[in-house]
């Protein structure tokens, strides 16, 4: 069942045909164990993509780092048992679109909602950035801030989507990014 | 001088210089797995009270834990008024021309050099 959409969602639809696409399906427990393998992930997509690109490594540090980012966040707040990680990275001309899906419980569910739904609403990221950072030394155990500098500081749009599976209680969350390749 | 291993990167600090010289690739888990790197710098800048360079041009790579780690870091020497901080950027490198330059957003006193 669909709970909630917010920013971004959708806006190049599924049915659109890419001129890129990759598919991958991951485990979670084979990042969390070897930590390095989100980087190899994102270095992998990144070179994918960049070299077809004017700047081509500039681009891909860019994809890279966003990568990186969304990876990094789908593992984290995964569910550890019998949990997937789909990332889905999709090529519409000048428009790089990556969607990341995972299922969290419920407690996670409820802070990324929130956390999202503000990063969609502000009016201000740059104030938001330096509030976050000011407000860190109370809640050290998470950074809190990948999504924040990928709307602050690349050109990218940003959507969520959330889903309950009443059978697990478990909810599958999709964001997808939207980066705009410059030139 | 001294020498910390983080994951694919190096933090080397030189107190002759007050430099702190990163290279590689900086994408650790999670913010308890930065506190290594939180405290070599706070080390450092005890080391180094009154100027302190952190060459970031060799870092290819760093994870948004990262970046909060030295944003926190800055955050930290601006509340105790030093020391100063000089960044040293590689434009070249995207997240460093994209990114860099929020550390002076924190700290005004912050200079970045290219």
């Amino acid at each position: 069942m669909t709970i909630d959409t917010l920013g971004e969602f959708d806006i190049i639809p599924d049915s659109i045909p890419a001129e890129g696409d990759v598919f991958i399906r991951v485990k979670p427990i084979d990042f969390i164990t070897y930590w390095k393998r989100c980087g190899i992930m994102a270095d992998f997509a990144a070179s994918f993509y960049a070299f077809t690109q004017d700047n081509p490594e500039v681009q891909e540090n860019i994809i890279s780092t966003v990568v990186n980012e969304l990876i990094e966040n789908a593992t984290k707040y995964s569910v550890k048992r019998n949990a997937e990680v789909k990332v889905h990275m999709k090529l519409y001309d000048t428009v790089l679109k990556i969607q990341t899906e995972n299922y969290t419980p419920k407690l996670h569910y409820e802070k990324l909602r929130n956390h999202l739904r503000k990063l969609t609403e502000v009016k201000d990221l740059d104030e938001l950035y330096i509030d976050t950072l000011a407000g860190k030394p109370k809640d050290p155990s998470e950074s809190g801030i990948g999504l924040l500098l990928m709307l602050k500081d690349y050109n990218i749009k940003l959507g969520a989507q959330f889903h309950h599976d009443e059978e697990t209680d478990q909810y599958k969350v999709i964001i997808q990014t939207y980066y705009y390749i410059e030139h | 001088m001294k020498k910390l291993t983080a994951g694919e990167s190096t933090i080397t600090y030189e107190e002759s210089n007050a430099l702190l010289v990163f290279d590689g690739s900086m994408r650790l888990a999670n913010m308890q797995e930065y506190d290594v790197v939180a405290e070599f710098l706070r080390e450092a800048s005890e080391l180094s009270p009154t100027d302190l360079t952190l060459d970031l041009r060799s870092l290819r790579f760093l994870n948004s834990s990262g970046i909060t780690t030295l944003s926190l870091f800055i955050l930290a020497c601006k509340k105790n008024g030093n020391p100063k901080i000089t960044v040293l950027k590689n434009d070249q490198i995207s997240w460093q021309q994209k990114s860099i330059t929020n550390f002076k957003k924190l700290w005004d006193d912050v200079e970045i050099k290219d």
